[in-house]
């Protein structure tokens, strides 16, 4: 059995997304142990992804091909399952992305493979593997045993590794793909860029993010006021989307906008990771939230354990004295 | 379980990272110390 590590590269219109920088870092470490790390990189005319990735790893098994240029699992899946038994890594990492949850589960169980999706840390102890997820929101942690297996897929949550500068130099290997036909049950067609809305609140200096601890939509005002007196726009967590209290361009998180603003107020946000992806970056921020056990207080610098129609109108009345 | 390939080994409370500093007080209190520190740092 090899000890080699396969990190499958994720990009997307030729740029490399920052999870397979992080899934690189993570698969370094995991190959001190004996193996080699090689970034497994499926697209069409990749020369310029090669030179960025060259630095991350001992190898780059190339699959160029035109039908790879835009991800579609299904063609993903056909040459990955065909090189995963013929070279037969010991991990293989993907993204807990879009592209990995699509791929990951449907090539494990081709590959009659044990699979680890969304995890934070990874551990190799006397010959098995061990996974880090975190459960309930976040609230509870759990260690995770694959079985013994010639290979193993994890799948990594975005943001959970940071990233390290390489200090490699891969040799590149041309893999010839197996694609022979095109599919025409599934096809990418276009990317679609989202709408703008009226405001940017990526570019915004403060932001006061909303949650569903905002209960409903005719407390909006009060907070619409709160943000217009500190100087910042609305932004808000998934929920507030879904219940239809302000509009997609205004969400922040994994499936909305990550803002690097100078202040950022959460608001009845619990602190699910997926929001936290998106404003962690923000250089001071604070939280308010009755549960004295939200997960935002454990990213927030400063907290306020209260009740939001209490704190606000008071807080509100504060900033415009200060102001 | 037949066909099981993960298993959770112990499940735990995640061990206690950064915590954001609790202002401490009623809401008067806390809302005042909000913003002595966000004009301290420039923020208002």
């Amino acid at each position: 059995m090899t000890k080699d590590i396969f990190v499958i590269a994720e990009h997307r219109r030729g740029e490399i997304r920052d999870i397979t920088f992080e899934l690189l870092t993570k698969g370094y470490e995991l190959s001190k142990d004996g193996g080699r790390l090689h970034t497994v990189l499926l697209g069409f005319q990749n020369e310029k992804m090669i030179d960025e990735l060259k630095p991350f790893s001992d190898g780059i098994l190339n699959i160029d091909d035109e039908k790879l240029k835009d991800f579609n699992a299904e063609y993903y899946q056909m040459v990955l399952s065909n090189l995963l038994q013929e070279k037969k890594p010991f991990i293989t990492l993907l993204g807990q992305t879009a592209f990995g949850i699509d791929l990951a589960p449907s090539l494990a169980t081709e590959l009659n493979m044990p699979y680890a999706a969304d995890c934070i840390d990874i551990e190799i102890d006397k010959e098995r593997v061990y996974t880090e997820k975190q459960i309930y929101g976040g609230k509870i942690s759990s260690r995770v045993s694959l079985v013994e297996n010639w290979g193993y897929m994890v799948s990594v949550r975005p943001g959970s590794i940071a990233p390290k500068e390489g200090e490699l130099k891969a040799e590149v290997t041309a893999i010839t793909s197996p694609l022979k036909e095109e599919i025409d049950y599934r096809r990418f067609v276009q990317y679609i860029e989202a709408a703008k809305g009226e405001v940017d609140i990526t570019q915004a200096e403060v932001v006061v993010g909303i949650g569903r601890g905002l209960k409903e939509d005719k407390n909006l005002p009060l907070m619409e006021e709160f943000a217009k007196s500190i100087g910042g726009v609305l932004a808000c967590s998934r929920p507030v989307v879904d219940a239809g209290w302000l509009s997609k361009d205004r969400q922040v998180g994994s499936s909305g906008k990550t803002v690097k603003p100078k202040l950022y107020i959460a608001v009845g946000i619990s602190g699910a990771f997926q929001h936290v992806m998106g404003m962690k970056s923000a250089d001071t921020i604070v939280a308010i939230n009755k549960d004295p056990n939200a997960p935002i207080f454990t990213v927030a610098d400063y907290g306020i354990v209260g009740d939001l129609f209490q704190v606000i109108p008071k807080l509100n009345e504060k900033v415009l004295k200060v102001k | 379980m037949e066909g099981m390939k993960t298993e959770i080994v112990k499940m735990y409370y995640p061990p206690a990272g950064k915590m954001a500093e609790i202002l401490e007080g009623g809401v008067e209190e806390v809302s005042g110390k909000l913003c002595e520190i966000l004009k301290g740092k420039g923020l208002l």
